[in-house]
């Protein structure tokens, strides 16, 4: 990253001015041409991986994911060296270099990168039965990757040597903090936490603490829910971090589950078969995992029949607000009686009806 | 079905759906299509109905599923067909005017609870010879393997497809899968499945697709 050859050629004439404290205007040209020619670099070779990812069968590293890392690689790069060209590297930051400090946190992400790829790369490439252990296996090689990672961007970045008094300061720090503004720290410590840990993103319908609604805003300090009747919740970091979280659409499919009661004198598996038949004409009800239709009790009143239909998660709502309307037309229209709560009552002494004539 | 019409009174079947043109005055025309209505102002350019993937709500993915499993010998490679479904898109010069989905719509989960991608789904057999349905698929599958090997379905990556068409069909592009190691891979090779179709799209392949489950 050395510029010592260049700088005459980058300060002969006009170049030589300067623009601004000691920054010259060859300097600041050069860092633009850089970030250009860098930007451009990235930009062909995305271009080039993206086509080469439709014909090749090694897919499972040259594809969009390679491309766009590559991309960000090559566009931090040339940032990088703009900075370097300005003469903003050699700046003393926390005691060490600026460089030092790029040169640490690249480190760290792009072996981040390497780790998560590689990790999920051993998960595909296992067979279904070792599928758990493997997943372990990989876990475990991507934490060890990312903290040998960490250390060695420590060391990079020169914090090495004062890491135990660091350390000692964070922790004396840490101590008068906490002592000062417990519940300020705490929820920013849970905040961080939080950040690692994503039981919940932005957008995502949840139940915590109480509250249920969508995830409005994630803060430093809280999280703020809108409600289902459109009221602002903010609940503190902490408080949430230490609740159940309930996120209702972490994952693709979630299931609707209804319990439909026919009357006792009605054919049991032609009422299953109505009822799976609604299910199949519906589009949201989702072919696989299979809807499962069965009589799961006999009731006081009813032969119970519950029905479980996974649906895609952000049609749950529609699947759950449709599913009982269909059934219960479909029900109808093949002379299925739901019956009414019956009650036979019994009583200790003979009842006694008097009749009056007019 | 699939092409060109005028702007002018007339009727347009596509599948289960109809199109309704009224010309009024001023040269204007009323698009109609079940409870869609909309106003076109003419200037001689046409009406287009074009095929386009079956992306439903919003999915990338499309399943077909064999009615019956496809068995291939070792280092062979059969050809054949499956219906696939798909939906219509209706433009006048660039702009789209209407978008619909014709006959069944359906969606599956393809993969675990956890991890896997709700996508759009079919049920078709495999046809040797190509079958008479409004939307169609060719396949080539094929195992370079040692082994004998089982497809039950496929998992076609539909995001950005082209699509071709002739007047009463719509074809996916030509999809080819190879059966190797654990996991099938599918390349939506982005080219027409036959000679004389019309296209829709750049006819590009689209990256290929590891089905990992």
């Amino acid at each position: 990253m050395s510029t010592v050859n260049t700088t005459s050629l980058w300060e002969q004439g006009i170049l030589g001015e300067r623009v601004f404290l000691a920054l010259t205007l060859g300097a600041v040209v050069k860092a633009v041409l850089v970030l250009v020619v860098g930007v451009i670099m990235a930009k062909l070779l995305r271009k080039y991986l993206l086509n080469f990812s439709r014909s090749t069968k090694y897919v499972w590293i040259v594809n969009e994911d390679t491309a766009s890392t590559l991309y960000n690689l090559i566009v931090v790069i040339a940032l990088v060296y703009a900075f370097d060209a300005l003469g903003v590297l050699s700046i003393p930051v926390a005691g060490t270099k600026l460089s030092n400090l790029i040169a640490a946190f690249l480190v760290f992400y792009f072996s981040y990168i390497f780790a998560k790829k590689s990790k999920d790369y051993i998960i595909m490439r296992s067979s279904k039965q070792k599928l758990p252990e493997v997943q372990l296996k990989a876990k475990l090689f991507y934490y060890t990757i990312v903290t040998l990672a960490f250390f060695l961007a420590l060391n990079i970045a020169g914090f090495s040597g004062k890491l135990s008094t660091l350390l000692a300061a964070a922790g004396i720090t840490g101590i008068v903090l906490g002592f000062a503004s417990q519940t300020v720290v705490s929820n920013f410590i849970s905040g961080i936490f939080m950040y690692f840990d994503k039981p919940l993103k932005i957008g995502d319908p949840v139940e915590v603490a109480g509250y249920s609604g969508i995830v409005h805003d994630i803060r430093i300090f809280s999280t703020r829910i809108r409600t289902w009747d459109g009221l602002l919740v903010r609940i503190p970091n902490e408080k949430l971090f230490n609740s159940d979280i309930k996120n209702l659409q972490k994952y693709p499919a979630r299931r609707v589950d209804i319990i439909v009661g026919i009357a006792y004198k009605e054919d049991a598996q032609r009422a299953i078969d109505v009822i799976k038949k609604t299910l199949e004409e519906m589009p949201y009800v989702l072919a696989e995992p299979e809807p499962a239709v069965f009589v799961d009790n006999l009731g006081d009143n009813s032969v119970n029949i519950a029905v479980r239909a996974w649906a895609p998660t952000e049609k749950w709502f529609d699947v759950r607000t449709q599913i009982v309307q269909k059934v219960k037309e479909a029900l109808d229209r093949e002379g299925i009686e739901i019956p009414f709560p019956q009650r036979v009552n019994w009583f200790a002494e003979e009842l006694r009806v008097k009749v009056e004539k007019d | 079905m699939f092409g060109e019409y005028e702007l002018k009174t007339q009727f347009i079947k596509v599948g289960d759906k109809k199109i309704h043109l009224l010309e009024e005055k001023e040269g204007v025309i009323r698009y109609r299509r079940d409870d869609v209505e909309k106003l076109i102002k003419n200037n001689g350019e046409k009406l287009k109905v074009l095929p386009s993937p079956a992306l439903g709500y919003g999915v990338r993915l499309l399943m077909v599923r064999f009615r019956e499993p496809v068995v291939i010998p070792p280092r062979d490679s059969i050809m054949g067909f499956v219906e696939a479904p798909v939906e219509i898109d209706v433009k006048v010069g660039d702009l789209s005017v209407d978008h619909f989905i014709v006959g069944k719509e359906k969606y599956a989960l393809y993969g675990t609870l956890e991890a896997g991608v709700v996508c759009r789904y079919h049920v078709s057999s495999f046809y040797t010879k190509e079958p008479d349905a409004m939307g169609i698929a060719k396949l080539i599958i094929s195992n370079p393997s040692p082994e004998w090997k089982s497809l039950e379905r496929i998992v076609v990556p539909i995001r950005g497809t082209s699509m071709y068409y002739e007047s009463r069909k719509a074809y996916y592009p030509l999809v080819v899968v190879t059966l190797k190691n654990h996991n099938p891979e599918i390349n939506n090779t982005g080219r027409p499945p036959k000679e004389g179709l019309s296209g829709v799209g750049q006819g590009l392949s689209l990256p290929n697709f590891l089905m990992r489950w």
